[in-house]
């Protein structure tokens, strides 16, 4: 079994100027040969991941290429978006297959939803102590 | 300003003053602790929820991925 890799809450001020914190986390994202290191926000109350588009556009994706068509609900139901296959290093983990809802928006954070990064990884969060842990799924 | 040099000013004060510093600063203690949310504000909320026609979409494109590799 894998050892579960610490992770920091990542604490910001919001628009009021209160303090808050984010389970955010480094990730190398690869699709074919481009490689780039993002911040991605876990959000388990997204169905899937979200990939701004300047993200995708970073790692060479072709828009016009990408041929499944996805429509997401919530602020995200205006914004058109496709299906993006790519690779992703959590950690010092093994690379894992993430697919993506590849948006034409890029007003949201990266976000690890649950198709299919939380089908990929247990995750802890302990929010008083400001940590998280993530573990690939055993 | 730093806290040690509050001290002397504060430890002239009336004892009245020094009562109504504290209920300040249990206020302003208290403030920062409750959860609260602002009249009237608008709050976006990112994450696209119950997208499960998306979901269901992006799971076949992995599974077609994968039966190709």
């Amino acid at each position: 079994m894998n050892d579960a890799q610490r992770f920091s809450f990542i604490q910001e001020f919001d628009a009021f100027g209160v303090a808050d914190a984010l389970p955010q986390m480094p990730l190398k994202l690869k699709y074919r040969d481009s490689e780039v290191e993002v911040l991605a926000l876990l959000d388990t109350g997204a169905s899937v991941n979200v990939l701004p588009y300047r993200v995708g556009l970073e790692l060479g994706a072709t828009w016009e290429e990408q041929t499944t068509s996805v429509t997401l609900a919530g602020n995200l139901a205006s914004v058109e978006a496709r299906g993006l296959l790519l690779s992703a290093n959590v950690g010092n983990f093994n690379p894992v297959p993430l697919v993506f809802a590849w948006s034409q928006s890029n007003d949201i954070p990266l976000l690890l939803g649950r198709m299919n990064f939380f089908l990929e990884f247990d995750v802890c969060f302990y929010r008083s102590q400001l940590f998280f842990e993530v573990r690939p799924k055993s | 300003m730093t806290v040690t040099e509050l001290f002397p000013t504060l430890r002239k004060l009336p004892r009245a003053d020094k009562l109504k510093v504290m209920q300040f600063l249990i206020a302003e203690l208290a403030q920062e602790e409750e959860p609260s949310l602002q009249p009237g504000a608008t709050y976006n909320i990112s994450s696209p929820l119950n997208s499960h026609e998306a979901a269901h979409k992006l799971a076949q494109l992995l599974e077609s991925e994968r039966n190709q590799a």
